[in-house]
């Protein structure tokens, strides 16, 4: 019977212990959730992204550049979003983009109200801390890291 | 968050069609029933798993799975109503050698059925050696045999 007393006592703690972690999830620390929703802002530039992601699940950044001025704006993205990240989708489509030492360099056009919005959807290809960038030369420049879980 | 909310939706609406189906023990299963159990798991698993194979969010679904089982146990421990009602209550479908059929229709079993649990579980041959066959709520039959049934087996001399 002390056997089976250890075994309830220890089938009760897993529950506990289940039960923590269900409850940290729906807070967003395991992604997906209001914890894991940041923005960084720097200049005209202002980033939104998850701080908390999930290898091969589909993740959110969205970037807001503010009191664009020409035709044209750019957002770069730092080398290390290009090398652990698969991007799925660019709202709207970029006019141009290139991939070299200073990152994804993302031309779009300039809306005539001014203010560019770009969502971009990506899956993290690997796991771990990234520490990344987002660029809008002049106007801003943003560092924000992201933790990958497995 | 998705993984947990998106996992005891599943679960509930999971459960909600399987009791539809009514009552059955995995060996009452036909090779149809279990073909279209492994298409609703295979659909379930789909849109839990959409474009998300990571561990932790298997984990998480897994986990949620779990503590959403052992709420339900709990609750049927403490609330004997819900228990009836996630578990359903047993149901007499014969009574003294008398078939109710009305009930027989509704739980879908078969005078058959009734017979070849007589058989297999008391070596019973016909109805009228029935007192009682009670459809369970596991979707077992249990058979409870005539006293003078009984008194008679106990009276019959061995074969040997």
């Amino acid at each position: 019977m002390r056997l089976q007393n250890a075994f309830w006592a220890w089938e009760r703690a897993t529950w506990i212990v289940l039960a923590i972690i269900v409850l940290i999830a729906l807070t967003g620390v395991l992604a997906h959730g209001p914890l894991s929703e940041r923005t960084a802002a720097d200049g005209a530039l202002s980033v939104s992204y998850e701080r908390f992601q999930r290898v091969t699940s589909l993740a959110r950044l969205s970037a807001r550049i503010s009191g664009s001025y020409g035709h044209e704006s750019s957002l770069t993205l730092s080398p290390a979003f290009a090398d652990n990240f698969q991007i799925a989708d660019i709202e709207p489509r970029p006019l141009r983009s290139s991939a070299g030492p200073r990152g994804l360099e993302l031309v779009f056009q300039t809306p005539t109200a001014g203010e560019l919005s770009v969502v971009i959807w990506s899956h993290p290809r690997k796991f771990g801390r990234f520490d990344l960038t987002a660029a809008a030369d002049p106007q801003g420049r943003v560092a924000f890291s992201v933790l990958v879980y497995p | 968050m998705d993984s947990v909310i998106k996992s005891l939706v599943v679960y509930f609406v999971l459960w909600l069609v399987i009791r539809s189906t009514g009552r059955r023990t995995l060996g009452q299963l036909t090779v149809f029933d279990f073909i279209l159990f492994l298409i609703i798991g295979g659909a379930a698993q789909r849109a839990l798993m959409a474009q998300d194979y990571s561990l932790t969010h298997a984990f998480l679904v897994i986990a949620t799975f779990v503590l959403a089982d052992v709420a339900v146990s709990l609750l049927q421990r403490d609330v004997p109503s819900l228990a009836r009602l996630v578990k359903g209550v047993p149901t007499v479908v014969v009574e003294n050698g008398h078939v109710l059929r009305g009930r027989l229709r509704r739980a879908r079993i078969s005078e058959d059925d009734v017979l070849e649990a007589a058989r297999v579980n008391c070596g019973l041959e016909r109805m009228e050696e029935i007192k009682f066959a009670i459809f369970e709520a596991s979707g077992r039959i249990s058979i409870i045999p005539k006293r003078e049934v009984l008194a008679g087996e106990a009276g019959t001399p061995s074969a040997d």
